[in-house]
């Protein structure tokens, strides 16, 4: 396998990890975890496909996505600890099935 | 050029900017309504500057659209595409934005944040519809759907908490899948501009294009309320404020629909048919799921939400057509579904902060003391039951009219006409349970109705009439919106390419 190949497995394996993450962690910041691993492993797909698809060059337009996305995801991690601690505060617990009052 | 189209997005972005000092400045000195009143005034502003743009010749001459807007060398820098179907909808958004705005001057939430975070919204929707390339279009969305989480957080009910924490979960879950379809997009074809993308998409073959495809429709999907990922649609619009309700359940999903419009009419034009099958498949899950759960519901918030998964399997059947009457069809569903399902919300806001209870049954005592919320509501209801005489009539007619003439999808008019007929019992069924109960106005029912309550309900109200007695305006501009959604040509031809 050739480096931009080994980066793209791994960004598969990151994206199996960060869903596995969030479809069965019942705490609250185990789920911000595995959603901060997927818009990493959202991150390298991008810089595997663009080292893929223009071999031997940087492309300016992958760094920059790059960067916004790792922006945009800081800014899922910070709004996802707020809700978490408004929860803790509120319900004095982090276990995500102790919200399930709202159903039907 | 008197006003230039990109303009009301520059105001919305300065009152973005603008929004965390007033917000301060309100909650330093006590004035809570100061945020509120910034919201009214900077929505009225861009409303102001769209209509002012509707009424000018500027809209009927074709060679002018898209309109362009690009940073940069194409296919590498960002750029801004503003055609009239953007530009519609833009003016839907801010319609609802300013009623709801209103609402919240006499009624809020009054919480520091709210004004950033309801301004931070609009500018999200506005730049998801006025966006030309996919990094665009996904920053403008994440801008969007953190809003509307940080507005269902904000409800008044400790429920509320929940609700956002669901939604953010399956709203972040969505935008990273749909961030995976952006990169193999851009793997595939180098850029991530849209027109640039469609022309470079066309020669392509093999299972990366489709895989791209459902990758796309299943993260933008949770936005737009596709069935089996709508699970958290009914929790935040009946937990969230009443006045943001009105802005996600009336505007927000559509505008989650858009972004599958937009990229299955220009990015997968020309790859595959299959984005047709899957969105037919789900046209019918959505239309049956939304109105037989609306069947059952007894809190009003909650029998609110869920018609709107309904409407997005109509505007779905119209799109798996997508001819030129069908996309006309689909933008004139969408203002009419917003300015009824708006009015809808904010009428039960009303009625049920009234009588101190959400539930359906007991919404009629406050008949007698709120007149002209209850026959708002009433008149909400009737349209989205689609009585003549209504906006809502008029949305089902020419939409079951575009689905027949489709040689190959008029199979789909059955489905929703029989969907109709289910949704319509739905809202009597309402209706009846609040005129039995109005004989019996309730003593301890102490509420008034004030200015920022009458004036919002009154405008939407006089619309839903207005275009429905006489659509012809509205008809004629959801036409043109659609020339410019079905017109690849001259899109691709606005970047200097094909």
């Amino acid at each position: 396998m050739t480096d931009p190949e080994v980066l793209l497995a791994c960004s598969i394996a990151l994206l199996a990890i960060g869903l596995y993450g969030v479809l069965t962690k019942r705490n609250l910041l185990r789920l911000i975890i595995g959603l901060e691993i997927l818009v990493n492993a959202a991150c390298l797909c991008f810089a595997a496909l663009s080292a893929m698809s223009q071999p031997g060059r940087a492309d300016p337009l992958a760094g920059a996505i790059i960067m916004i996305v790792l922006a945009i995801g800081g800014c899922i991690a910070a709004f996802g600890l707020v809700l978490a601690l408004a929860i803790y505060k509120r319900l004095g617990t982090l276990d995500a099935w102790a919200l399930r009052k709202l159903r039907g | 050029m008197l006003f230039a189209p990109d303009w009301p997005l520059y105001a919305l972005f300065a009152s973005l900017l603008l929004s965390p000092i007033i917000d301060l400045l309100g909650h330093r000195r006590g004035l809570k309504r100061l945020a509120n009143g910034y919201l009214v005034l900077s929505f009225g502003l861009g409303l102001a500057l769209l209509l002012a743009l509707f009424t000018s010749p500027l809209i009927w001459e074709e060679a002018r659209w898209p309109f362009v807007v690009s940073y940069g060398l194409p296919g590498v820098g960002t750029c801004f595409i503003v055609d009239r179907a953007s530009l519609f909808l833009s003016s839907t958004a801010l319609l609802i934005a300013f009623s709801s705005a209103l609402y919240s001057l006499g009624r809020g939430p009054f919480q520091p944040g709210f004004c950033v975070a309801f301004s931070a919204l609009v500018l999200g929707m506005v730049g998801v519809l006025c966006s030309g390339d996919l990094l665009t279009f996904y920053v403008f969305w994440e801008i969007m759907c953190l809003a509307a989480y940080a507005l269902v957080f904000m409800g008044e009910r400790s429920e509320a908490l929940e609700a956002a924490w669901k939604y953010f979960v399956m709203g972040s879950v969505g935008a990273i899948v749909m961030l995976f379809a952006i990169a193999i997009l851009y793997g595939l074809a180098g850029t991530l501009n849209m027109p640039l993308l469609a022309q470079r998409l066309s020669d392509l073959r093999g299972p990366w294009p489709n895989i791209a495809l459902v990758l796309f429709i299943s993260g933008a999907g949770v936005e737009a309320a596709l069935v089996p990922l709508h699970t958290w649609l009914p929790d935040a619009y009946s937990e969230a404020p009443t006045s943001i309700s009105s802005v996600l359940a009336g505007i927000t999903t559509e505008i989650g629909f858009y972004g599958i419009l937009r990229t299955a009419l220009t990015v997968f034009q020309s790859s595959s048919a299959l984005w047709r099958l899957i969105l037919a498949t789900l046209c019918v899950a959505n239309m049956f799921v939304g109105n037989f759960c609306a069947l059952v519901q007894s809190d009003v918030k909650r029998f609110l939400a869920y018609p709107s998964v309904a409407v997005i399997g109509y505007a779905l059947a119209a799109l798996v057509v997508s001819s030129e009457g069908a996309l006309s069809a689909i933008l004139f569903l969408i203002f009419s579904h917003a300015i009824s399902k708006g009015l809808a919300f904010l009428c039960a806001g009303l009625l049920s902060s009234a009588v101190g209870s959400r539930d359906t049954s007991s919404l009629g005592a406050a008949m007698s003391r709120l007149p002209i919320a209850s026959a708002a509501f009433l008149l909400s209801l009737v349209c989205k039951a689609g009585l003549p005489g209504t906006s809502g009539f008029v949305e089902k007619l020419i939409l079951i009219y575009a689905l027949l003439a489709s040689p190959l999808w008029w199979w789909l008019a059955f489905f929703l006409v029989l969907n109709v007929i289910i949704g319509a019992g739905a809202y009597f069924r309402i209706i009846w349970t609040m005129l039995k109960r109005s004989g019996k106005p309730s003593e301890d029912v102490r509420a008034r109705e004030s200015w920022t309550d009458v004036l919002p309900v009154a405008i939407l109200s006089a619309l839903i009439l207005a275009f429905g007695i006489w659509p012809t305006p509205l008809l004629d501009m959801a036409r043109l919106g659609a020339q410019d959604l079905a017109d690849l040509q001259r899109y691709a031809r606005a970047i200097g390419g094909g």
